[in-house]
């Protein structure tokens, strides 16, 4: 078989790289301007003055759920904006993997729809078998 | 050193393993996990934590820019992310049965070793005569590039993808065993089995490596091991490295992204090695 020119992929004016991308820089942005927020409130609030890094840690280290998080943003507290900032950012992979397979359906590309419908099944239940246990 | 004065140094770290990461396509969890075990003696599993929340940062980062520069190949990403998220998902079940320290040996010993083709490959600056495989055909993978230090548009096909299918899923097998990113597999399959051009292979591995690490980030999120105070500087700093990172990764030729991912490569195969020997 002699397939000599390569057939590169384009997506008409590529709008499949542009919303990938897209996608990603909004949940950086997103995420960054929390987490910021958080870090900065923190800080403001005292931070960890007077204690090491292992005592704030130790004094940080529980377990989250999404209700104990959003009751903390209430109440203002740096730590749980932090948090939220975080949840942010691991969802940012999923929701691009979620906006391929939008992408990949309407190119009607029957094989990338299963890869990309199996990948994000794997994502979602991980995520969601962690939350409940 | 102060709680606050500790924030700052990861910070600092933070940005630097960003812009390796990024560069490279390993993410930047083999620079933080040993900065917060050895240099700040925290718990290995905080410190996972916030390697995982490093390569998720890394990743999204970089792969903003990569993906809108067409460097990154979304075909093949997804296609193998495939094999890795189910591998992380098998080894995810057998993390209870295996000894973890003889896998980082095994892990280090297979880094290393892998070193040495990539090494011989230092002068390419882009492979040639690489037709594509019957796989690579039927999944239309072979895709181009704008390089901007050559000054046109670099096509290629692409082979092995069988092989680097298999690869990448023992990479997922070894990042839910280990908790790590096991970046420098992807990596090595796309370079050594698939031929892709380095650039591509590193920005499509930088683009995978995130939903490896988001499909286990669950686990640690919920269970309290992402900590705040680690983990914002964390973030924050490899933000910023890796959207330096990717900005430098396309001015750069091929051969240079190379020479930077080999002592990188063999400096996390070190690490490995000394994690499985109980040392770091």
């Amino acid at each position: 078989m002699k397939d000599a020119s390569p057939t590169p992929i384009r997506y008409g004016g590529r709008p499949m790289e542009l919303w990938i991308s897209r996608v990603l820089l909004f949940g950086v942005l997103l995420s960054t301007a929390i987490t910021l927020a958080g870090l900065a409130l923190f800080l403001a609030k005292g931070g960890g003055s007077g204690q090491s890094l292992s005592g704030l840690v130790d004094q940080q280290r529980m377990a989250a759920n999404f209700g104990s998080i959003l009751h903390g943003v209430a109440r203002a507290d740096g730590k749980s904006l932090i948090r939220l900032g975080l949840l942010a950012l691991i969802l940012t992979p999923i929701a691009r993997v979620a906006m391929s397979l939008f992408l990949f359906l309407r190119e009607g590309d029957r094989v990338f729809v299963l890869i990309t419908a199996a990948v994000l099944c794997i994502l979602l239940g991980g995520l969601i078998a962690s939350a409940l246990t | 050193m102060s709680a606050d004065q500790s924030i700052a140094v990861i910070f600092g770290a933070g940005i630097l393993a960003g812009l390796m990461g990024s560069l490279t396509g390993l993410g930047g969890g083999a620079l933080i996990v040993p900065l917060l075990t050895i240099g700040f003696g925290l718990d290995i599993r905080v410190a996972v934590g916030a390697s995982i929340v490093s390569i998720i940062a890394t990743s999204s980062g970089a792969a903003a820019a990569y993906v809108r520069d067409h460097l990154t190949n979304i075909r093949i990403g997804m296609l193998l992310e495939l094999g890795t998220t189910a591998g992380g998902l098998s080894g995810a079940y057998l993390t209870t049965y295996l000894p973890s320290g003889a896998l980082f040996v095994l892990f280090g010993v297979v880094l290393l070793v892998s070193a040495v083709p990539t090494a011989r490959r230092l002068s390419e600056e882009l492979p040639h005569g690489i037709i594509n495989d019957r796989w690579s055909g039927v999944l239309r993978l072979a895709g181009s590039y704008p390089d901007r230090v050559i000054g046109e548009e670099v096509a290629y096909q692409v082979r092995g993808v069988p092989a680097g299918f298999s690869m990448m899923y023992f990479a997922g097998v070894f990042s839910g065993l280990l908790g790590i990113g096991a970046g420098a597999l992807k990596v090595l399959a796309m370079d050594t089995f698939m031929r892709l051009p380095m650039k591509v292979s590193t920005a499509t591995s930088n683009f995978m490596i995130g939903v490896t690490a988001a499909a286990s980030a669950g686990v640690y999120f919920w269970r309290g091991d992402v900590v705040p105070a680690v983990a914002a500087p964390v973030a924050l700093g490899v933000l910023i490295g890796a959207s330096a990172g990717a900005q430098l990764l396309v001015r750069f030729p091929n051969v240079t992204v190379r020479l930077i991912f080999i002592p990188v490569l063999v400096g996390v195969g070190v690490e490995m090695l000394l994690r499985g020997l109980g040392v770091a």
